[in-house]
């Protein structure tokens, strides 16, 4: 986030002696567990990396599948719910009006009626028919749109509900289908064919939008999940990478000395002189973006807090016995610096390493939303808020705040950890 | 000290012909100059002119001597976009940007400062522990973000100051600036916020961490024990010693601030140099982009400069320690 940051201000510089017999693991371990604000961060830590890792099996919907995501659920406000089209049927309704008689309408699977009985009786010596109709369970709790009831035959009317005033189908409402009489000004003697259109109000519930959606209607909370997932493993795979040049030519700097290691610090100094968002931004511009590329220049803007450190912690690790002792065993250069030397340099690296993961996040996030970042097709937090910021005027506020909200956790849980991990590290603040 | 300041410059020369030579090869070298400095849409002999203008049939090594004379001679190419001399175009934006970091760093200063002071004298109080955690928060906070709820909370929903622009500027003294206008400070407010935050916090930090330091020291004992006021004590001091590293982090926070402000004025739609060259990537306007780096490149160094010089004339053990090495 920025050229200073918090890990440089005391940075561990040789080994605790070994006084107890307690493994340094544990010990590390148990310091650690001593600030309940470390454990907290980590906890959340935990959790983020857990619903990082495993955001395709718990988000409730993949929020790049174009197939899971409707244009009309844009926008919707947090705990709004994702609904199924609204049940539509249509019912016909044969009858023959010469004999009384009885049939049973099924339902497709998803209808809320299970079954209707029709039931007819034509009524004697008039050119009429009392029709009985009765779904199986009852559709009184189902909202539904005024029935359709059309296709009478020529001359018929009803008893109930209304004629549209010039279309020939009659609107009625549910609860009089139970019984109606059919009456015709010509003789019923045919058989004919009623048709019912049945439509409900609105869908069922298939998910809430626990986070409300963004402008393409995806799930706010499965995108955060995914988004998570992507600024993650670019902080982390970009730190790692850093890491490894950084402590190479740290390392290599400290042990060689002489013109490599002016050399090298030079660049580093050079580079620190900038701030990171400054270096990035010029990578950025001259290169274009994408994912590698982004990664590359996360890469090169981080290397040099490596370096430095790992120079400054290998300076005072060569100077120790164990080294002379290594190099009086005649061991191979490369042996006693990547066997030897390394393994006593890692803790302020760890350190280092932390924070910068944090710093890489937030950096990504940064470039993502002034739109250089990432490209859409693989979107990060930083790209979910930007999407959000036109949204934000008119009152949308969920589509760039939860993200937010997200990434500032995730710095934040970082950042914990790191502190506490200083100072467990850190022989001189020992008890 | 002489010697000093000679040095320091020599260095920074060695440094602005690293950087444009770095300028220069990612431009140059690694794109095809032909496709990032003319137009797309120039016609065949517009291009065979612009080549032959910008000497790119020549040599690499001739190339880059070209460009550096150009760059002598303030020439960095034409925007594609506004058809107007790239590096004139940055340097019309530079006033916005430095109004607004001008302020962000006088909003951290006289917020930091105070906060930082009462943190180191009081280290195991309330308002001490608050200050720091919040500290704490101002580092994770996520700039574009932060200023993202800025925007809302002020903006939306109160409605108590614009969400972004710049406003009307003032006169005075023939200097036009956000400063003198009502307008222009409302416009002012928010992004200067922003882009203080952050710096805010590190001003406490360090501020706590130099006072801690410092309030043990004998001489303050004894200006104690010669009964003098505690506000003197600490005003006078205290003050005045923390004061050589504040100035130095400050000076060098100045120029991170600038490039910071690229957030910040995308967020708030502020015309500054930040908000141009982030357009300009968006447009492909290359010759920009270029004249924004050579242009941040030459603050940045002039800022640590000057800051190195500074230090010098405060703190007379560097200049000391430097002749000796």
């Amino acid at each position: 986030m920025s050229s200073i940051d918090p890990a440089q201000e005391s940075i561990a510089l040789s080994e605790p002696k070994a006084a107890k017999p307690v493994p340094p693991a544990v010990r590390i371990a148990k310091d650690f567990l001593e600030s309940p604000l470390a454990v907290l961060g980590l906890a959340i830590l935990s959790v983020i990396i857990l619903v990082a890792v495993f955001a395709p099996v718990i988000a409730p919907q993949n929020p790049y599948d174009l197939s899971e995501i409707r244009l009309e659920d844009s926008r919707q406000p947090p705990g709004s719910q994702r609904l199924t089209d609204p049940w539509e049927a249509d019912l016909r309704l044969a009858i023959d009006p010469n004999v009384e008689g009885q049939t049973e309408i099924a339902f497709a699977e998803e209808a809320p009626v299970e079954s209707a009985v029709l039931s007819w009786t034509p009524i004697i010596g008039e050119d009429a028919v009392t029709i009985r109709l009765t779904f199986n369970p009852s559709l009184d709790g189902v909202p539904l749109e005024p029935l359709r009831l059309d296709d009478l035959p020529r001359g018929a009317k009803l008893d109930i509900g209304e004629k549209h005033s010039f279309r020939s189908f009659w609107t009625v409402e549910a609860s009089d289908l139970e019984e109606f009489t059919l009456t015709s000004s010509r003789a019923l003697d045919r058989p004919f064919e009623l048709e019912l259109a049945v439509k409900a109000t609105e869908g069922e519930a298939l998910m809430t939008y626990w986070l409300g959606t963004d402008g393409q209607g995806r799930d706010m909370l499965s995108a955060i999940m995914y988004g998570l997932r992507t600024s993650l493993a670019v902080g982390v795979v970009s730190c790692f990478f850093a890491m490894m040049i950084g402590l190479s030519l740290g390392m290599i700097a400290a042990f060689f000395g002489g013109r490599i290691e002016t050399v090298i610090m030079r660049i580093v100094d050079l580079q620190l002189s900038f701030p990171t968002i400054l270096v990035a931004l010029m990578l950025l511009a001259i290169l274009g973006s994408g994912v590698e590329k982004v990664m590359l220049a996360l890469i090169i803007v981080q290397w040099a807090y490596f370096a430095r450190t790992a120079r400054s912690v290998a300076l005072v690790e060569r100077s120790k016995e164990y080294v002379e002792a290594a190099q009086c065993l005649a061991l191979s250069r490369t042996r006693v610096i990547f066997r030897h030397l390394l393994p006593n340099c890692l803790p302020p690296i760890i350190v280092v390493a932390t924070v910068q993961v944090a710093n890489a996040i937030a950096l990504e996030a940064t470039l993502s939303f002034l739109g250089i970042g990432l490209p859409v097709t693989e979107p990060s937090l930083g790209l979910l808020i930007s999407n959000g910021f036109e949204f934000m005027l008119s009152g949308r506020y969920w589509i760039s705040m939860y993200p937010g909200f997200a990434l500032l956790m995730t710095i934040i849980a970082i950042n914990l950890v790191g502190d506490r991990l200083r100072d467990v590290l850190n022989p001189r603040l020992n008890r | 000290m002489t010697v000093f300041i000679i040095r320091r410059l020599l260095q920074s020369v060695i440094v602005v012909a690293v950087m444009t030579l770095l300028v220069f090869a990612g431009v140059y070298a690694i794109g095809n100059p032909v496709e990032i400095l003319i137009s797309q849409d120039a016609t065949e002999a517009e291009r065979a002119a612009a080549i032959a203008r910008l000497g790119l049939d020549k040599s690499l090594p001739e190339q880059y001597l070209a460009f550096l004379g150009n760059l002598l001679k303030g020439d960095l190419g034409t925007s594609f976009v506004f058809g107007e001399p790239a590096l004139q175009l940055v340097l019309d934006r530079f006033p916005a940007t430095m109004e607004l970091a001008i302020c962000a760093m006088i909003i951290a200063i006289f917020i930091g400062v105070p906060l930082g002071l009462y943190a180191g004298l009081r280290p195991d109080s309330v308002g001490g522990r608050t200050i720091m955690t919040g500290s704490i928060l101002g580092f994770s906070l996520p700039n574009f973000w932060q200023g993202l709820m800025l925007i809302m909370l002020f903006a939306v929903i109160l409605q108590w100051l614009p969400a972004g622009g710049r406003g009307e500027r003032g006169e005075f003294l023939g200097i036009e600036s956000s400063f003198f206008s009502w307008d222009g400070l409302s416009h002012l407010i928010l992004p200067a916020v922003n882009l203080a935050l952050f710096k805010t916090s590190l001003v406490i930090r360090l501020t706590r961490a130099s006072v801690r330091e410092t309030i043990n020291l004998d001489y303050v004992k004894f200006a104690r024990a010669k009964g003098l006021k505690p506000s003197r004590v600490i005003g006078l001091h205290v003050l005045k010693n923390i004061m050589i590293p504040l100035v130095t982090i400050i000076g060098l926070e100045f120029g991170s601030v600038i490039a910071f402000a690229v957030v910040t004025e995308t967020v708030f739609a502020w015309p500054g140099m930040g908000k141009l060259i982030i357009d300009s990537i968006f447009q492909l306007d290359r010759p920009v982009i270029v004249a924004y780096l050579i242009v941040i490149v030459f603050l940045f160094i002039t800022i640590n400069l000057v800051v190195d010089i500074l230090y010098a004339i405060l703190d007379p053990r560097v200049r000391l320690s430097d002749q000796k090495a």
